[in-house]
C-alpha cells in the first residue's frame, strides 16, 4: 500500500483513548479525522510489532496494521464498538482476528477507501529515521559481542535461540547480551524514554 | 501519549523477548493485552521500532563493520549487496581489495574446538609511511557450524586504508589453557 500523504494531528496528546473513542463515534457521518489520526498514530506501532512478530515479516506487518485500523475506524463510525472506554482491547481483538485469518491464507484485503488508506498509512510507514552518522558512531561504541547480537536480532531478523546455536553460546546469555547491547545503544542514541 | 493509564510492568528485556523470541503463546497473548493499553509500551515499541529501523539501514547499506555469523551473510546477499569475501586459514596471505560500496567479508577458518573466549589481535602495517597501528577486538565471536570467525568492513571503510599488509591473531582460552592460533594475512591494495 502507499504512503500518499502524511497525516498529522492536532488533538492534545494529553486526551485518553478512550475520549478519542467517543469522539470518533460521536461524529457520526461527518469523521473526526483529528481524533482517527491521533488514534492511528498511538495504535500504528504497536499493530505493526504486533503483525511482523504474527505473520513474520515488516510488510505483512504493516499491512496487517493498517487494515486493522481501518476496521476500527469504521466501527467507530458507524457505532459498532460496544465499549469505546476499551478501545486498545478492541483493537488487539481486530489485529488478533485479522492475523489468524491470513495464517489461514484467507489474505485478501478488503477495498480500503483512498481517505481512510491516507489516513492510516503514516500511522504505520516507517519510523522516523535517526541519522546515520549517530547510528553508526553507537554501533561503533558498543562490545563487538554486543554489536553481533544487535545486528543478528534487528537486521538478521534471528531470535536468541538462533543465535545461541550459531555462536556456541546459551539463549540467555544472548539475551543478556541483547539487552544490555540494545539499552546501550538507546542511551546512546538518546532515545531512553519514561521506561527503560 | 494517553492519560490514565496503569503503570508499566514490563521491562526492555521482556519487551525483547516478545517482539523477537518464539515466546510460549500464552505469554505472548498475555504481554499483548498489556501493550494494548498501556501509552509507555507503546513509547517503547515506537522507540524500539526506529532503533531496529536504523540499525537495519545501517547494516543494509554496509556502514558497519562488526563480527558476524552465516545469517547475516546471508541476509545482506538477499538484500543485494555486492560481497567481496576473503576465507582465509592460518599461515596464509591472500591480496584483497575493495570498490566502495562492497561489504568487505573476512573468514578466518581454523578448527576452534571448544574454546570459549576469543580477542582478535589486529596489525595494520602501512606499507607507504612503514608504521604499524594496532586493531585490537575484544571477545569476539565464532559462527561454529562453519568454524570461522567471520568480520565484516564496509568498502569505503577499507578503501581508505593505504596500501598495507593487515596481520592477524587469535588468540583464546578454553579447557586446555590460552592458546593463538595465526597469523592470517591480507595484503590489501586500495
Amino acid at each position: 500500500m502507499s504512503i500518499a500523504r502524511r497525516v498529522s494531528s492536532t488533538v492534545a496528546p494529553a486526551l485518553a483513548d478512550a475520549d478519542l473513542a467517543l469522539r470518533i463515534a460521536a461524529a457520526g457521518d461527518h469523521p473526526a479525522r483529528d481524533e482517527e489520526a491521533e488514534l492511528c498514530r498511538r495504535y500504528g506501532r504497536r499493530l505493526v510489532a504486533f503483525g511482523r512478530r504474527r505473520l513474520g515479516s515488516e510488510d505483512a506487518g504493516r499491512d496487517l496494521a493498517q487494515e486493522a485500523l481501518v476496521v476500527t475506524i469504521e466501527r467507530l463510525r458507524a457505532g459498532r464498538v460496544r465499549e469505546p472506554e476499551r478501545i486498545g482491547a478492541f483493537i488487539l481483538g481486530v489485529a488478533r482476528t485479522l492475523a489468524g485469518r491470513r495464517r489461514a491464507r484467507d489474505a485478501r484485503l478488503a477495498p480500503i477507501d483512498a481517505a481512510d488508506r491516507d489516513l492510516v498509512a503514516s500511522s504505520v510507514a516507517s519510523p522516523d529515521p535517526i541519522a546515520r552518522t549517530r547510528v553508526r558512531g553507537c554501533l561503533e561504541e558498543l562490545a563487538e559481542k554486543q554489536r553481533a547480537v544487535v545486528l543478528l536480532t534487528f537486521y538478521a531478523e534471528q531470535s536468541s535461540g538462533d543465535i545461541a546455536a550459531s555462536l556456541g553460546l546459551s539463549s540467555e546469555n544472548v539475551r543478556v547480551i541483547r539487552h544490555r547491547g540494545v539499552a546501550r545503544l538507546r542511551d546512546c542514541l538518546g532515545l531512553k524514554g519514561a521506561a527503560a | 501519549m494517553t492519560a490514565g493509564t496503569a503503570p508499566c510492568t514490563v521491562g526492555l528485556a521482556e519487551l525483547l523477548d516478545y517482539l523477537f523470541d518464539a515466546i510460549p503463546s500464552e505469554r505472548a497473548e498475555a504481554l499483548e493485552d498489556h501493550f494494548f493499553g498501556c501509552a509507555a509500551c507503546a513509547d517503547r515499541i515506537a522507540s524500539l521500532e526506529r532503533l531496529r529501523a536504523a540499525v537495519a539501514g545501517a547494516a543494509r547499506r554496509a556502514e558497519v563493520a562488526a563480527n558476524v555469523n552465516a545469517a547475516f551473510l546471508e541476509r545482506v546477499a538477499r538484500d543485494g549487496l555486492t560481497l567481496r569475501e576473503y576465507r582465509i586459514r592460518a599461515s596464509e596471505s591472500v591480496p584483497c581489495t575493495a570498490g566502495p560500496e562492497d561489504l568487505v567479508v573476512v573468514r578466518l577458518a581454523a578448527d576452534y574446538g571448544e574454546v570459549e573466549e576469543f580477542e582478535v589481535d589486529a596489525e595494520l602495517h602501512d606499507l607507504e609511511r612503514e608504521t604499524v597501528t594496532p586493531l585490537p577486538a575484544r571477545d569476539v565471536v565464532v559462527d561454529r557450524a562453519l568454524d570461522e570467525v567471520i568480520l565484516v568492513f564496509p568498502g569505503e571503510l577499507v578503501r581508505s586504508y593505504p596500501r598495507s599488509r593487515w596481520i592477524l591473531r587469535l588468540r583464546g582460552a578454553g579447557v586446555g589453557g590460552r592458546f593463538e592460533i595465526g597469523p592470517f594475512v591480507m595484503d590489501h591494495t586500495p
